[in-house]
């Protein structure tokens, strides 16, 4: 009987202890994988994005332009000589009129950039940048000279732009007066054409003037400095380091995809110490899941490169996201004509 | 019968589990596809949540049949106090080490607090120490029944 007893309580015990191994293990391979990034898993605090407002800014051709003193400006794709500003304290929305100069340019390529007081109407195809101020709204032509694929302002006098040399993308540091542009000859790597592999969006953030640039067919971000001395180079949760995608050549010399090409990171935004990125891909844990009714975006630390977390936002009105935009703790995201604001909640407990 | 009293504690303790596991497993099984998402989402098991989105339910169940089959009581009673250790230790990381703590544990007791579901666990897992513990009666009756 005494040791009947003994061994149920000794059983007692190694089931509690086997509980406990087996937790432990389990807590140990779950941190592992996280911390090698060796699997592709992504970590979902609660309510990570929650959200506030609706606003249906009228039509679906805007796209954000900038933020200056409480607006948030927009540029519209259809009407290049339109901006739509949101106060967003009181939700009110004004309507301006851009005053251009009369030159022809590319409607659809014009790309309007508010950067503190100043208004950047780029168009990379005739080529042309205007400039102006936002309290006047009339822009003047600062240059004409330099093509370019993507531009982003970076102060009253500096652009980044992203241009292509005939073999490959390339970003490069334009200065409008005196006219000067600045090539980066490696920041930017060719995987196949050099053009469509390289396709992605460039981003400065808003006071450290840290230029970003996510790839959009592999998993790769580019840190630099706007001088192009510091350069970082750093690889989203996902695995794909090379772009898959296939180009076909056809006889009048386009070049087009023979099967549509898998897509890594769909959009970004940026603020000074943290990087978006709506992914396109599913993790491990997400197998089951469709990503066809939200957007999974992901949370990088722009000083380290590391991944943090990630969030979903659903779609809206059967809208996928088309646009994104950070001000402080609210994440701005264009739905077509919808915008919706959300407020991010980062968890309290600094990483592992 | 000396031994009714505890007969009665240790049934009833039976009964409250195969009702709990019961109850947990259909609740899981019954909206899977949500479960099996708060699981992945989970800090703690997200590498292995497909497996445990399964497991655990079809554990709940396996023990909760079990606790009725007189021959299997006990071992049955130690499984749940296995997967009641491991509940409890889970909470414990998540409320302890983890990052951040997910919104429910999924099911059961949803809107029960983290530290209420820690100290319900503790009491579950006494009660199961417990049962263990009392004798088996219909072991010793069928051997009194053999010896006498």
């Amino acid at each position: 009987m005494k040791t009947s007893l003994k061994k149920t309580l000794l059983l007692i015990l190694s089931t509690l202890g086997l509980a406990t191994i087996t937790m432990i293990a389990l807590f140990q391979i779950t941190t592992l994988n996280r911390h090698q990034a060796q699997g592709f898993v992504r970590y979902y605090p609660p309510h990570l994005f929650s959200p506030d407002t609706i606003i249906d800014v009228g039509y679906n051709s805007y796209y954000p332009a900038g933020y200056y003193r409480d607006t948030l400006y927009f540029g519209n794709t259809t009407d290049p000589s339109h901006m739509l500003g949101l106060a967003l304290t009181t939700l009110d929305t004004i309507h301006n009129q851009l005053t251009l100069p009369n030159i022809p340019f590319s409607i659809g390529n014009a790309r309007l950039y508010v950067l503190e007081n100043q208004l950047f109407l780029t168009e990379g195809h005739t080529p042309l940048i205007l400039s102006g101020t936002v309290k006047e709204r009339t822009l003047y032509v600062m240059d004409t000279l330099s093509y370019f694929q993507q531009a982003k302002p970076y102060s009253s006098n500096h652009l980044m732009l992203k241009i292509y040399d005939g073999s490959q993308s390339r970003l490069a540091r334009k200065q409008l007066q005196p006219s000067n542009i600045k090539t980066a000859p490696h920041l930017l790597t060719k995987q196949q054409d050099g053009l469509f592999d390289m396709d992605g969006q460039l981003h400065i953030t808003p006071t450290t003037r840290q230029l970003v640039y996510v790839y959009r067919y592999r998993n790769t971000i580019v840190l630099s400095d706007t001088t192009f001395t510091h350069t970082q180079t750093y690889h989203t949760i996902d695995t794909i380091t090379k772009v898959q995608m296939e180009l076909v050549k056809l006889p009048n010399h386009q070049t087009k995809f023979a099967k549509p090409p898998l897509v890594v990171n769909k959009n970004s935004a940026v603020t000074d110490s943290i990087l978006f990125v709506h992914s396109a891909l599913k993790s491990n844990n997400e197998e089951h899941m469709s990503l066809t009714s939200l957007s999974v975006i992901d949370l990088y630390d722009l000083n380290n490169g590391h991944y943090l977390y990630s969030g979903y936002i659903p779609n809206h009105n059967r809208q996928s996201i088309s646009y994104l935009y950070i001000v402080g703790q609210q994440l701005y995201a264009l739905f077509g004509s919808d915008l919706v604001c959300y407020t991010i909640h980062l968890p309290q407990q600094p990483p592992l | 019968m000396k031994n009714n009293g505890l007969h009665i504690i240790r049934t009833s303790i039976v009964i409250a589990y195969a009702l709990l596991f019961s109850y947990a497993a259909i609740t899981k099984l019954m909206d899977y596809a949500q479960f099996r998402v708060q699981l992945q989402q989970s800090p703690i098991l997200t590498t292995i949540a497909p497996l445990v989105a399964i497991g655990i339910p079809i554990l709940e169940l396996l023990f909760a049949l079990g606790l009725f089959i007189k021959p299997l009581q006990t071992i049955s009673l130690y499984g749940s106090l296995f997967l009641m250790s491991c509940f409890t230790v889970y909470i414990y990381q998540i409320l302890n080490y983890s990052e951040f703590i997910p919104c429910s544990c999924g099911g059961i007791l949803e809107n029960m607090g983290w530290k209420t579901h820690l100290l319900v666990n503790i009491v579950f897992i006494s009660l199961a120490i417990l049962a263990i513990l009392i004798k088996t009666p219909w072991q010793l009756q069928y051997k009194d029944s053999q010896y006498t």
